[in-house]
């Protein structure tokens, strides 16, 4: 909350792995250039973990899970990302579906097998595309005033994207998955987003005058 | 249910809205302790479901807040206004166009290969 605005916040819960790096930064990218704010489970020491995984989501407005990544890893099934969706339907449940959850997944009907219990979820497909994605987040969050379309995230995307290494090295980290880089990437999303914004009003005057 | 005569039990009722099958599973249902027939009470269009909604069938939600500045931002996430001020440094620098080898396509030894034939081309006498 800056000042008197109330930023509206969402839970991300992704898996936190070298192979979804491209698409947990089209998450952060999205999230932040449709005006929200992103609360995630990053650097978080397992002793202690769940309690700050609750506070993340109890300070949430939104929590959206990704399971595309639910699968069998060692010949042991991942089930961090349920367990996460499951405290996120109870705090919907408490909250009197104040607190909305949004399932992202890779294939159709997978979800729906995988976890049966959510079947009144419908899932945002994303087939592991940035593009897929973007257009799930376009689905389920509207903008009032500033409309921010799929291309427009894309091409902000690939801005930031091109700047990864660089900033990456700016601010030390090793990996995306880092308080400082993930808080990096998000100014640096917003800086395109008024990149953006400032060209379509310049663009709306342009017309006026034409 | 609909009756007439009074039942010395009482009955629990599942209410349950059937216009949600899928979100009706996951919700709490609501149990109604009655005592003798009554007449189910019908919800009211103006009332609120019983069942709770976790995405409303997807209903986009339309943002509270508008798009906040990177300042904003930064202080929300407790980033000093001058790294703002480098990450902005960063972003509006122009991005430097790859060449051949930084892309991964390299030429290889084809030319100095074709070089070669030549020369031997030219060395060989003709028969």
């Amino acid at each position: 909350v800056v000042g008197r605005k109330r930023i509206e916040s969402v839970f991300l819960n992704v898996p936190y792995d070298h192979e979804f790096e491209s698409l947990y930064l089209a998450y952060v990218v999205g999230l932040t250039q449709l005006g929200l704010g992103i609360n995630a489970a990053l650097a978080v020491p397992n002793q202690g973990r769940l309690g700050t995984i609750i506070r993340l989501i109890e300070k949430s407005d939104f929590s959206i899970h990704d399971l595309s990544r639910v699968e069998v890893s060692g010949g042991v099934p991942r089930f961090n990302m349920p367990v996460e969706l499951g405290l996120a339907l109870y705090r919907s449940h408490v909250t009197h579906g104040k607190h909305r959850v949004f399932i992202f997944e890779r294939k159709q009907y997978r979800a729906q097998r995988s976890t049966s219990d959510v079947n009144g979820i419908d899932p945002q497909i994303h087939k592991g595309t940035i593009k897929g994605l973007m257009s799930g987040l376009r689905n389920i969050f509207r903008q009032p005033h500033d409309v921010t379309t799929v291309p427009e995230m894309l091409a902000s995307y690939y801005a930031v994207k091109h700047r990864v290494p660089e900033l990456r090295r700016n601010a030390g980290s090793k990996s995306l998955f880092e308080p400082a880089i993930f808080r990096d990437l998000t100014v640096a999303a917003l800086i395109e987003s008024q990149k953006l914004i400032d060209r379509r009003k310049s663009r709306t005057v342009g017309d006026r005058r034409g | 249910l609909y009756g007439e005569r009074a039942s010395p039990y009482p009955i629990l009722i599942t209410l349950v809205d059937h216009s949600r099958p899928f979100a009706g599973r996951l919700a709490t249902p609501e149990i109604l302790q009655t005592k003798g027939f009554t007449k189910t009470q019908r919800r009211r269009s103006n009332e609120r479901p019983n069942v709770l909604p976790y995405n409303r069938h997807v209903n986009a939600h339309v943002i509270a807040n508008s798009v906040p500045t990177p300042e904003e931002m930064g202080e929300i996430l407790g980033v000093s206004a001058d790294r703002v001020k480098t990450i902005r440094a960063i972003m509006s620098r122009p991005v430097q166009a790859k060449g051949p080898a930084a892309s991964g396509r390299t030429r290889g030894k084809a030319p100095a290969r074709k070089a070669v034939r030549q020369q031997a081309r030219r060395v060989a006498p003709k028969t």
